[in-house]
């Protein structure tokens, strides 16, 4: 299931949120080698001191993560405004309930391995996408500001979204860092959904277990 | 011309523009039709410093004094969860213990309405507010009308945000900063461009440019884009006659 965990649920989801950290430290540090703050095994920063929301694709019994990001409201502190400012003063000075920050987007290629042999890693990326937009339209959010290496836009429009590219900056790493913003509508989702080949939702926001698409999801494709 | 007594009369620029949280609250009670009451909360601790609580609202008084009187505070599961959350919810997503079963049931005797839905809030300082409105509608209408207005709300409880500060604090930054985009994106809507228009001449998509005017209209605490033209205006953060060009934002 993918669902949306707020503050007052943490407590509900700790080996989820744990095994989130972890996989955070996995892909971030180890592997992008990041310039991001490590505690032991995890990788978390202040803004996950902030009350953020993890949108989180785990099993039913919230034992297993396979994929995440971190969300955020721009009215308050995000990481674009407190690290881009200078870079992309235009998109990191937005700042408006409806326009949300995205940060910290994974997936566990490991534990997906294992339980869905099936879904590539880049395919887990594509629908964490769709049930992000999912999740903002169920909460009325109709922007989503998100930083991301170029080639990663190859993809985003693959998925059938709509991506605005607000800026882009050298001397981060290796690849220049772009800053843009994805448009959320109904239109767009669907537009995804097509692409993708879904026809039911992927998002939950009850954190009731949902259908089997995601069993089946690539043995047909 | 005004006819403050009568809703349909009362525009969302008046929401705005009151003088205060109270008044803000009153207009838009006055502007939805099917709202019963409308509440604004500021979380009384903010980074250590406990703060006065603040509190505005139309209820009752009646209902307020029994509220303050039983130490309701303690046990009301909105206010509970509400600074826990970010995103928007209905009251009947929250969990409830018998302490706020029993709550709710006296809320219901005095007069409060079975339906609710509360915006939390925060701002660059990381204060939170908790920003409610409450109604009597059936579940179905009351679902409807938050879906045709959630965004319109949660944007009128971040000026109303903007408001208590002022009123609590007395700091609001006459001329907050703004973008180069959005600076341009003002300067054109002065001059009777619209959404595609703008894009047009800038380049950008209107996706991009209303996201540009969303912003500053709320950094301007304005509930419309032609109020946050006038405002910018006012406060010389564009000057759009005679020019025709957009101000550069310094060396």
């Amino acid at each position: 299931m993918i669902v949306s965990i707020q503050a007052h649920e943490y407590a509900a989801y700790p080996e989820v949120l744990a095994q989130m950290f972890r996989t955070r430290k996995a892909v971030f540090f180890d592997n992008l080698h990041w310039q991001v703050e490590v505690d032991g095994e995890f990788e978390r920063d202040q803004y996950d001191d902030m009350q953020p929301v993890y949108l989180v694709w785990c099993d039913s019994e919230r034992k297993r993560h396979y994929g995440s990001m971190r969300l955020m409201p721009t009215t308050g502190p995000t990481l674009l405004y407190d690290v881009f400012r200078r870079t992309f003063p235009d998109a990191a000075e937005l700042s408006a309930p409806g326009i949300w920050e995205g940060t910290r987007m994974c997936v566990d290629e490991k534990a997906l391995a294992e339980d869905y042999p099936h879904i590539s890693p880049r395919q887990a990326f594509c629908l964490l996408l769709v049930a992000l937009c999912e999740f903002a339209l169920v909460n009325g959010i109709h922007t989503m500001i998100s930083n991301y290496e170029p080639h990663v836009e190859r993809l985003y429009r693959r998925t059938g979204a709509t991506v605005h590219e607000l800026g882009r900056a050298d001397g981060f790493g290796r690849f220049p860092v772009c800053c843009g913003a994805f448009e959320i509508s109904s239109q767009v989702l669907s537009s995804m959904r097509g692409a993708l080949r879904l026809s039911e939702p992927l998002y939950d926001r009850s954190a009731r277990p949902i259908p089997t698409i995601l069993a089946d999801y690539g043995k047909a494709a | 011309m005004e006819q403050p007594n009568d809703s349909r009369f009362v525009s969302i620029d008046r929401i705005a523009e009151a003088p205060g949280v109270q008044d803000a609250l009153w207009a838009f009670q006055g502007h939805y039709e099917g709202i019963s009451f409308v509440t604004y909360q500021l979380a009384r601790t903010v980074a250590g410093k406990v703060d006065a609580p603040f509190v505005r609202t139309t209820y009752p008084e009646s209902w307020i004094a029994r509220y303050l009187l039983r130490g309701y505070v303690e046990v009301d599961p909105i206010v509970r969860d509400g600074f826990a959350r970010r995103l928007p919810f209905h009251w009947h997503e929250v969990a409830l213990d018998s302490d706020a079963a029993n709550f709710l049931a006296d809320a219901s005797a005095h007069g409060v309405g079975g339906q609710g839905y509360s915006i939390p809030v925060v701002d660059k300082v990381r204060r939170r507010g908790l920003f409610s409105v409450n109604s009597v509608l059936p579940a179905d209408l009351w679902k409807a009308l938050v879906e045709l207005h959630k965004q319109e709300w949660a944007s009128l409880a971040q000026i109303v945000h903007g408001k208590a500060i002022y009123e609590l604090h007395g700091e609001a930054d006459p001329v907050p900063a703004l973008s180069r985009r959005e600076v341009e994106c003002l300067h054109w809507t002065a001059l009777g461009k619209d959404l595609k228009d703008i894009a047009l001449i800038l380049n950008l998509s209107d996706h991009t440019v209303r996201d540009y005017l969303k912003s500053a209209r709320l950094k301007l605490g304005c509930a419309t884009r032609s109020a946050a033209a006038t405002r910018a205006i006012h406060l010389g953060i564009i000057t759009p006659w005679p020019r025709q060009s957009p101000p550069n934002k310094g060396p």
